[in-house]
C-alpha cells in the first residue's frame, strides 16, 4: 500500500478514526494491527519475518538487561541478535549477490559455478525494520534504554505504519517512549492534526509534483543513455538529484505526517541537505537516521575518529562501503558509498592542509561551496540512478565523449510540465531556504487571517490533486527507497 | 462552554474550508475543460429540464442520436419521445440515463440500441473513458452517480472520473489555451445551452437528442482497421449484458415497457464482420428470454431503406438526415402496426442477401499482423464472388495483390497508400470493376 494509492486514501482516515475514537487502553492494539495489515498489502507471508525480528530483539533484549553486571552473557545475548536479525537480512537481500560474485570468481579461476540462486521476493522494507530493531537491542546493550515489558508495545515500535517501509530509521529513546505513553495523548488537538495534515500535503507534493514527474525524463535518459550526450545526461543526473530528494523527503514527511495525526512526532530524516557547503555537512541533513544509526553503531565502535587519522579514514571508508551495501546488493551502491568516502577523506585532509578556518564564510563563498558540493554529490548520484556498475561507467564515459544536442522537450517533458516542474522546483528551494533560516511555514501561515489561511490550504491540495503524476496514463510509481 | 465554542469555530472553519475547495474545484473545472463543442452538453440539459413528460425514451450509442428523429417520431408515436445519445455509449451508461429517465418522469417505454461495437467484457479493462465522461460529467450528483463511475473503470481512472479538470491539468499552463476556453463559455450560445452548428462537418444538434447530418457516405475507402468478428460467446457473461439485465429489471420494477432494437447501418459495414448472424441471433434469444420485443432494421428491405445507398448514410456507419428521417418513419409504422413488421423485414440476414444480387460492397482494414503488414477482407454479400485485387500505391508501379479466386484476404505493406482496382465476377461470369481507396 503506497502513501500515494487509494488504498491509502482510505485506510488511513479509518485508521485515524477508530484510533481517535476507542478506547485509550487500545489504541496501541489498534495501530498494531492496521500497521501488519498495511505491511501485508504488499506480502502477506513476509509479515511473519517482522514478527520473528520483533520476538528476537525482544527477548534478547530482556535477556541483556537480566544479564546487566555479566558483560560477556550480554555480549552473547547481543551477538545472537545482530546475527539472526543481520542473517535475515542477508539471506533475503544479499544472497544472490554473494552467489553471483562467487560465481564470477570461480569462473575466473575456471571452477564450475553454483547453478542455482535463491529465488526471493525482497520483503519491502526490511532493511528498515531490521536496522530499527537492532538499534534497541544496542540501546539496551548500551544501557541507554530500559526494555520493553510490553511484547506488543514493543511489536508496535518495530511496525508502526508511517515509518515501516522506508524510515525514518526511528531510536527506541524517541519513538518507544512515546508508544508506552499512547494513552496519554491527546489526540483531539486540531493544531497538531493540522499541521500533520499539512506535512502530508508538502511530502505528496515533493513525491506526486516533483519526484514524480522528473522521473518521466530521468527514466528516459538513464533507459536510453546510449542516445543521449553530455548536456542531456547532465540534465537527467541534475534532476534525479532532486528526483531521489523529493521522493525520499516527500516520503518522510507523509510519515512525519501521518504520525503526527495521531500525535507521534518521528525524527527529522533530511535538512535541507543541498544546501550543504560540504559532504560531511551533507550526511547531517541526508538521510539523517540513516547516518546517524551507522555513526552511533559501526563509526563510533570502531573508534570514531580517536585512534588516529589513518584510522579515521579507513573506519570513513568501512561506514560508506556498508551504507552503500545497505542501499543495494550490487557494486554500483558500493561505489556510490566509497565515492562519498573519499569525497570526506579529501575533504578532511584538505581542510587540515589549507588550516581552513570553517567558520568564516563569506556569503560568495557560501554560495560557491554549496554550488561545488552539490556538483560532486550529484556525479556520485550516477552511481545510485544506473542499473549496474557498468551501467554507470558506461553513462559518465558517454557524457563525456558525446556532445550532440537534442532539445530539452524531446528527454520526456514537454512544455506544459516543464513549466510546472521549474515552478514546483522554485517552491521546493524556497521552502528549503526558510526551513534553514529557521522560520516556519506552517508558523507564517497560521499567523495570516482565515480567509488567507483556508486559500493557502485548500491550493496545496488542489496543487497535488491537480498537477501530481498519477493516474491514467502514468505506471503508479513506487517510492525509490522501497527498494531497500 | 469553551469546548463547545471551540469544536463551534472548528467546525466553521472545516465548512469554509470545503467550500472553498469547491469554489476552487468548480473554477478548474470551468477554465480548464472545454465543452463548448460537445453535443451531450445542450442533450443533457434538455434532458434533465424538460418542461414536458418524457414518455418514450431512445437509448444508445450515435446509431441512436443520429437515427431518431424525435420530430417524427413525436407525431408518429403520439408520444414525447427524447434521444439520450452519445458516441460509443456503453451499456452501464445507458443504463444510468435510463434510472434518471425514470426518476423525474413517468415513462412508458424505453428503446434501447443493440449495437454490437459498443459491447464490453468488463468495464474494469477499459482504458478509454470519453464516451462514459461526455455522460457522467453532466449527471447531477448522487450516490447512484458515484456508484456508476467507481464501477465504470479500475481504480486508475478514478482521479479523471470524479475531477473533471485533472484531465485537462497539462493544460494549466497553456495560457492561449484557457483565453480560448473563457471566450466559448463567455458566449450566449453557451450560456443558454443553444443547439450547436458544426459546419465544418455538415451537421448540427437539432433537439431533443437528434443530431442530423446533411454529409454524404464514401463507400469507396478501406473501411478502418478492426476485428471483422464479433466475440458472441464473450457476450454471454459480459458487464454488458449484465447492464441489459439490469435495464431489464428496472424496467420490470416501474412497468415501463422496453423494445430491443439495432440502428441500420450500411450493408457494408454490417457484413464486415463475418459472424452478424451470430449476434443477431444471439440478440433475438436474450430478448426472448426476458420478454421483450426486438427488431433488427438492418433486416429492412432494400426498397424501404437501401443500405447500400451512400445518399442515406453520412458515412459508413451512420444514417445522414434523409436516412434518419426514413428509418423514423419506418420506426414508428413497426411499433403502431406489427403486420408491417413482416411486410418489411426479412427473418434473417440470409434470406436478405440470398434475395440481392451478387455484388462486391467494398474492402475491411483488419489489425495488423505485425507493424509492417496491413490484412483486408473483401466485403461482399455471396460467398462465390471471385475477385483479383491490384494495387496502384502513390508515386509507384501497380502490382498484383492478390489473383482472381474466391478468397476474401489479401495483405498489403501497412505504411502504403494509393488505390486498389478489383477485378470481380460472379457464375454468370460478367466482369465488374471497382476503385477503392487505401
Amino acid at each position: 500500500m503506497l502513501f500515494n494509492s487509494i488504498s491509502f486514501l482510505i485506510f488511513f482516515p479509518i485508521v485515524v478514526f477508530v484510533y481517535f475514537l476507542c478506547p485509550k487502553r487500545l489504541r496501541y492494539i489498534w495501530l498494531l494491527i492496521t500497521s501488519y495489515y498495511f505491511y501485508m498489502s504488499w506480502n502477506p507471508k513476509y509479515a511473519l519475518l517482522i514478527a520473528l525480528s520483533s520476538a528476537i530483539t525482544y527477548f534478547a533484549s530482556k535477556y541483556i538487561y537480566r544479564f546487566k553486571g555479566n558483560k560477556d552473557a550480554q555480549k552473547i545475548c547481543l551477538i545472537l541478535s545482530l546475527i539472526s536479525n543481520l542473517g535475515i537480512l542477508a539471506l533475503f537481500k544479499y544472497a544472490n549477490f554473494f552467489i553471483s560474485n562467487l560465481n564470477a570468481l570461480l569462473s575466473l579461476l575456471g571452477i564450475s559455478c553454483i547453478d542455482k540462486g535463491f529465488d526471493f521476493l525482497l520483503p519491502v522494507g526490511i532493511s528498515f525494520y531490521t536496522f530499527q530493531a537492532l538499534s534497541y537491542s544496542l540501546d539496551v546493550y548500551y544501557d541507554k534504554i530500559k526494555p520493553e515489558n510490553n511484547f506488543l508495545k514493543y511489536a508496535l515500535f518495530v511496525s508502526f505504519f508511517p515509518q515501516l517501509v522506508a524510515g525514518p530509521i526511528e531510536r527506541s529513546v524517541n519513538l518507544l517512549p512515546q508508544i508506552q505513553d499512547v494513552e496519554k495523548i491527546n489526540v483531539w488537538n486540531y493544531e497538531r492534526i493540522k499541521q500533520g495534515l499539512f506535512l502530508m500535503i508538502w511530502g505528496l507534493f515533493q513525491k506526486l509534483v516533483i519526484a514524480d514527474r522528473i522521473s518521466l525524463l530521468v527514466n528516459n535518459v538513464v533507459n536510453n543513455w546510449t542516445n543521449y550526450g553530455f548536456l542531456e545526461i547532465a540534465t537527467a543526473v541534475v534532476l534525479f538529484a532532486f528526483q531521489i530528494y523529493c521522493d525520499f523527503g516527500g516520503y518522510s514527511n507523509i510519515a512525519k505526517g501521518a504520525a503526527r495525526v495521531m500525535g507521534f512526532t518521528l525524527m527529522d530524516n533530511f535538512r535541507e541537505p543541498y544546501l550543504a557547503t560540504s559532504i560531511k555537512g551533507f550526511w547531517r541533513r541526508w538521510h539523517i537516521s540513516l547516518t546517524s544509526w551507522f555513526t552511533d553503531y559501526i563509526y563510533i565502535p570502531l573508534g570514531g575518529n580517536r585512534l588516529g587519522l589513518s584510522r579515521k579514514y579507513l573506519n570513513i571508508l568501512i561506514v560508506f562501503a556498508v551504507s552503500g551495501l545497505w542501499h543495494g546488493a550490487s557494486w554500483n551502491f558500493v561505489a556510490w558509498g566509497l565515492l562519498h568516502a573519499a569525497y570526506q577523506i579529501v575533504g578532511d585532509f584538505k581542510n587540515k592542509l589549507l588550516k581552513t578556518d570553517l567558520t568564516k564564510t563569506s556569503i560568495i563563498t557560501r554560495i560557491r561551496k554549496t554550488l561545488i558540493n552539490f556538483v560532486l554529490v550529484d556525479f556520485a548520484w550516477i552511481f545510485f540512478v544506473a542499473s549496474s556498475l557498468s551501467a554507470a561507467l558506461g553513462i559518465i564515459k558517454q557524457m563525456f565523449t558525446h556532445f550532440h544536442l537534442k532539445p530539452l522537450l524531446e528527454l520526456g517533458l514537454d512544455k506544459n510540465n516543464w513549466i510546472i516542474l521549474i515552478i514546483a522546483l522554485i517552491i521546493l528551494a524556497l521552502v528549503d531556504i526558510l526551513k534553514e533560516k529557521r522560520i516556519s511555514i506552517f508558523s507564517w501561515i497560521e499567523r495570516r487571517n482565515l480567509l488567507v489561511r483556508v486559500l493557502i490550504y485548500s491550493l496545496s491540495i488542489w496543487s497535488v490533486i491537480m498537477l501530481g503524476i498519477y493516474g491514467a496514463n502514468y505506471d503508479t510509481s513506487t517510492f525509490i527507497y522501497f527498494q531497500f | 462552554m469553551y469546548a463547545k465554542k471551540k469544536i463551534f469555530l472548528i467546525s466553521i472553519k472545516i465548512i469554509m474550508f470545503l467550500a472553498v475547495m469547491v469554489l476552487i474545484g468548480k473554477g478548474l473545472r470551468y477554465i480548464l475543460y472545454d465543452d463548448s463543442n460537445i453535443y451531450t452538453r445542450t442533450m443533457m440539459h434538455e434532458f434533465s429540464h424538460s418542461e414536458q413528460n418524457i414518455d418514450a425514451l431512445f437509448v444508445g450509442s450515435s446509431h441512436v442520436y443520429r437515427s431518431c428523429v424525435p420530430s417524427i417520431l413525436d407525431e408518429e408515436l403520439g408520444m414525447n419521445t427524447f434521444v439520450a445519445g452519445s458516441s460509443a455509449q456503453r451499456m452501464d451508461a445507458s443504463y444510468q440515463l435510463i434510472k434518471e429517465a425514470i426518476k423525474n418522469n413517468k415513462v412508458k417505454k424505453i428503446y434501447l440500441e443493440l449495437y454490437h461495437a459498443v459491447v464490453e467484457t468488463k468495464y474494469s479493462e477499459r482504458n478509454q473513458m470519453t464516451s462514459t465522461y461526455i455522460i457522467s460529467d453532466y449527471l447531477p450528483f448522487s450516490f447512484s452517480k458515484i456508484k456508476f463511475l467507481l464501477q465504470a473503470s479500475s481504480s486508475i481512472h478514478w482521479s479523471n472520473s470524479f475531477i473533471v479538470a485533472r484531465r485537462n491539468f497539462d493544460k494549466i499552463t497553456d495560457f492561449e489555451y484557457l483565453k480560448t476556453v473563457w471566450q466559448n463559455k463567455s458566449t450566449d450560445s453557451y450560456k443558454n445551452y443553444c443547439p450547436i452548428i458544426k459546419n465544418n462537418l455538415h451537421e448540427k444538434y437539432e433537439t431533443k437528442g437528434y443530431v442530423s447530418s446533411q454529409s454524404i457516405g464514401n463507400f469507396d475507402e478501406t473501411l478502418e482497421k478492426s476485428s471483422n468478428y464479433i466475440d458472441v460467446l464473450a457476450i454471454k457473461n459480459s458487464d454488458w449484458q449484465k447492464s441489459v439485465l439490469e435495464i431489464s429489471e428496472l424496467c420490470k420494477k416501474n412497468n415501463v415497457e422496453l423494445v430491443f432494437f439495432i440502428s441500420p447501418m450500411p450493408e457494408l459495414r454490417l457484413l464486415s464482420f463475418r459472424n452478424y448472424q451470430e449476434y443477431d441471433e444471439y440478440i433475438s434469444k436474450l430478448a426472448t428470454d426476458l420478454g421483450v420485443k426486438f427488431y433488427d432494421f438492418n433486416l429492412v428491405k432494400h426498397e424501404y431503406l437501401d443500405t447500400n445507398n451512400p445518399e442515406n448514410f453520412m458515412d459508413t456507419t451512420h444514417l445522414n438526415a434523409s436516412g434518419s428521417e426514413t428509418f423514423s418513419h419506418i420506426f414508428a409504422k413497426t411499433q403502431n402496426d406489427p403486420d408491417f413488421v413482416n411486410e418489411i423485414m426479412y427473418q434473417n440476414i440470409s434470406e436478405k442477401l440470398a434475395s440481392e444480387t451478387p455484388t462486391l460492397l467494398g474492402i475491411k482494414g483488419l489489425k495488423d499482423e505485425n507493424k509492417d503488414i496491413s490484412r483486408y477482407y473483401i466485403v461482399c454479400n455471396h460467398n462465390d464472388i471471385k475477385s483479383e485485387v491490384i494495387a496502384i500505391p502513390d508515386n509507384r508501379k501497380e502490382y498484383l495483390v492478390k489473383s482472381f479466386d474466391t478468397s476474401a484476404y489479401f495483405k498489403l505493406p501497412s505504411d502504403e497508400h494509393g488505390l486498389l482496382r478489383i477485378k470481380w465476377s460472379v457464375a454468370d461470369g460478367k466482369i465488374n470493376y471497382r476503385e477503392i481507396k487505401y
